[in-house]
């Protein structure tokens, strides 16, 4: 019988869950990570190499299904034909809103979570990330600064192999890179253009992303097929399955259970440390209880708030840990979806051979050094440029031989995306608690999200449709055409806070360390410890965090601390 | 369909002006019967129907010296899509907008838009693609059928493989190459 008593246990097996069993069993201790979804196995369960015409509905979805079963899920671009089976069924895994605050929480069940279809990028955040709040009295201070992450930034990226291109910006850090993608002919004379109408004030570089230039640790360099999100036979980017939990596995002291849909972490009043935790197996319902000297919260921002509600003890009426009483408060997620398009005519003669998912990056150039008037904190433009195929005749004018000719052999203009993420503040009024009428399909609680932007966001989103049109306006692009959705928060699937981190346990759930004030062998170091949000890709981030909290809780188990 | 019928639609398609001058009437013949033979296999287009998509298909990607929409079975994926993935507000539109297509002939004095002269159904093709972005309506119908009619004869296998010739896997990126 398999043993139910492990050193360390770990909830959640995705970008975070993935390192924090890397790092607590490579550091001996006998670890068990417990993830509610299925297995993944790489040989059958990728994708990437599938022809549209294998698909029932050549790529485009068996749209009915979706609408049935994942309706909220299928509003993220990666939930398609091939990969919606890394997407949640939303029928048995329900959460509620206020009608007039949407919200998309898009979530991944299965061994490596929402890591195989993840979006890559990885942007290191600094001191202007990491002080702003107390700078603006906005939230909490955070209890940690750049210098306290960036040994692990260095840690966690040498093992990842990010790539990009070191451009000595103060706040937004150079990283352990691999050589980048190089940008194609468009994109780079974007950079030029840009750099000569704006000066240093605003950088177009290569985007920083989770995938392999070049052979690393074992796994090869990418082929450039394309559609990442549904796998990589080469491993060559970065995710749980066929990265972290390798490493884990590696060490012979790391037990992974699919399946294993975690109700809520055991409180033993006595000792004031999680005893464990309480898992129903997602096949036979049976409820079985797993100890542990030491627990790590990473089933995701939002999912790990819920377990601590679902963990309410007489002492913890409102969740367990939550003394504070903001547990499941400060719910953020960037606002994207402010930006432009343009065409431009040069370069008509040059293609992109190869499909390189990085494209480029222009980091924040707002309230950086000097003060906007009509909003805090800044934004980031992620983009590309790319010449369309024998899709844009789906759209374009004319019928007949010749239109199938040049369709066959021609490609349309270089046309670009200058898409913006932007900060988020936090605010109280957003957040996550147990819905009284709603339950799951394993009949736990479920979660009721009250979230939405702010005025700030929104005037931010308004400049992220000026400044990158005038961008694209310098490097000679027409047919300029803005970019202002109106997206709910959750879609773009940086969803952070609910369990903050700070300085103070009356005012924030976890200390610097990721560590619970309440319990201290309890440790949340998935997207819900953050006190702000900024505008970079966070899940670089998440895994620092996670590699440090990690080596200091067993620190602490060696000092017979914990 | 029967055999007759599908004899008579080929006469109307083989008249056309833009087949390749090398197409020989009756492979193309045996060509469009093959396509339209298996009316089981049409689960929301009628016969009438049918000929109509075969028809404006083979017009937006006719065969040339390589395969055209109707040696990949475009007509067959676009009832696919209208039975299976379509809505229901979607499927009503878009057969009435066919509907429209054949409204249109008639103004022009032919019972159908097959039954139209190959000078008359160009032009009038000509006219409905200048309205293809409407919401509904004949240009809105030959819209959605150029759409799907692109889609599915650039992601069927033997476009992929022979026409286009897709390539999978790159040893390097060329963010710079030779158009």
């Amino acid at each position: 019988m398999q043993s139910t008593t492990f050193d360390a246990i770990v909830v959640g097996s995705g970008i975070t869950g993935g390192w924090a069993s890397k790092e607590l069993s490579e550091k001996g201790l006998n670890t068990l990570c417990l993830e509610a979804g299925r297995p993944i196995n790489p040989a059958t369960d990728y994708v990437e190499h599938v022809p549209a015409y294998e698909m029932p509905f050549r790529g485009l979805g068996d749209r009915r299904a979706l609408e049935r079963q994942q309706p909220i899920q299928r509003t993220c671009y990666a939930c398609d034909e091939y990969s919606g089976k890394f997407f949640v069924n939303d029928l048995d895994n329900p959460y509620t809103t206020p009608v007039d605050k949407p919200f998309s929480w898009i979530r991944g069940r299965q061994v490596g979570g929402r890591s195989i279809a993840w979006g890559r990028q990885c942007y290191r955040w600094s001191d202007l990330d990491f002080e702003a709040n107390a700078r603006e009295d906005i939230g909490v201070d955070w209890p940690i600064r750049y210098r306290d992450i960036a040994p692990w930034y260095d840690y966690v990226e040498r093992f990842v192999g990010l790539q990009g291109n070191a451009e000595g910006l103060a706040h937004l850090p150079d990283g352990q890179f691999l050589p980048p993608f190089p940008l194609n002919c468009a994109e780079a004379r974007l950079r030029d253009a840009v750099r000569q109408r704006f000066g240093s004030e605003r950088v177009v570089t290569n985007a920083r992303v989770a995938i392999l230039s070049q052979a690393h640790n074992g796994r090869q360099a990418c082929h450039f097929c394309g559609p990442c999100e549904r796998g990589c036979a080469t491993f060559s980017y970065f995710n749980s399955v066929h990265v972290t939990l390798p490493a884990a596995h590696a060490t012979g002291r790391f037990t992974l259970r699919p399946f294993s849909v975690v109700h809520s972490v055991r409180f033993d009043p006595q000792t004031r440390r999680a005893s464990g935790v309480r898992v129903i197996d997602a096949n036979t319902r049976q409820v079985i209880e797993y100890r542990a000297r030491v627990v790590f919260l990473c089933a995701s921002t939002l999912e790990s708030a819920r377990i601590l509600m679902n963990s309410a003890t007489a002492e913890f009426p409102d969740g367990l840990a939550n003394s504070s009483g903001v547990l499941g408060r400060y719910l953020m997620d960037h606002i994207m979806g402010g930006g432009a398009n343009g065409v431009v005519p040069w370069l008509s003669d040059r293609k992109s051979v190869g499909n390189a998912r990085s494209g480029f990056y222009i980091p924040r150039f707002r309230n950086v050094t000097s003060r906007h008037q009509d909003f805090q904190r800044g934004y980031a433009f992620q983009g590309r440029a790319w010449r369309a195929g024998w899709d844009r005749g789906r759209s374009s004018e004319g019928f007949g031989a010749d239109f199938k000719a040049s369709l066959i052999r021609g490609l349309g203009p270089w046309t670009f995306r200058v898409y913006g993420f932007g900060e988020h503040l936090p605010s109280a009024e957003n957040r996550a608690y147990l819905d009284p009428n709603v339950v799951d399909a394993w009949g736990i609680p479920a979660l009721r999200i009250e979230c939405r932007y702010d005025d700030n966001a929104k005037r931010m989103l308004k400049d992220m449709v000026a400044a990158a049109s005038e961008m694209l306006a310098a490097a000679g692009a027409t047919e300029i055409t803005p970019i202002e959705e109106d997206n709910p928060p959750g879609l773009v699937i940086h969803e952070m806070g609910t369990a903050r981190m700070g300085r103070d346990a009356k005012t924030s759930v976890l200390n610097g360390w990721n560590q619970a004030w309440d319990v201290p062998n309890l440790f949340v170091t998935d997207g819900a410890c953050m006190t702000s949000n900024a505008n970079q890709n966070p899940s670089i981030t998440y895994m620092a965090l996670t590699a440090r909290a990690a080596n200091h809780a067993v620190e602490l188990m060696k000092r017979n601390e914990l | 369909m029967d055999r007759r019928e599908a004899v008579r639609l080929l006469g109307a398609i083989a008249a056309v002006p833009f087949l390749p001058a090398n197409a020989e009437d009756v492979s193309f013949a045996e060509r469009v019967h093959e396509a339209l033979q298996g009316s089981a296999r049409f689960r929301t287009f009628d016969p009438a129907q049918q000929e109509l998509v075969a028809r404006l298909v083979d017009a937006i990607i006719p065969r040339t010296d390589t395969p055209g929409a109707l040696d990949v079975r475009v007509p067959e994926f676009i009832d696919h899509v209208l039975t299976d993935w379509a809505s229901e507000s979607e499927r009503r539109v878009l057969l009435a907008g066919l509907a429209d297509v054949d409204a249109r002939a008639r103004s022009l004095g032919a019972a159908t838009f097959v039954g139209l002269d190959p000078t008359r159904q160009a032009g009038l093709l000509r006219m409905l693609d200048v309205e293809r972005a409407a919401t509904s309506g004949a240009g809105h119908a030959f819209g959605q059928v150029k759409s799907l009619a692109v889609y599915g004869y650039f992601t069927s296998g033997a476009v992929q493989r022979d026409v286009l010739r897709t390539q999978m896997v790159f040893a390097a990126f060329d963010g710079c190459a030779p158009a």
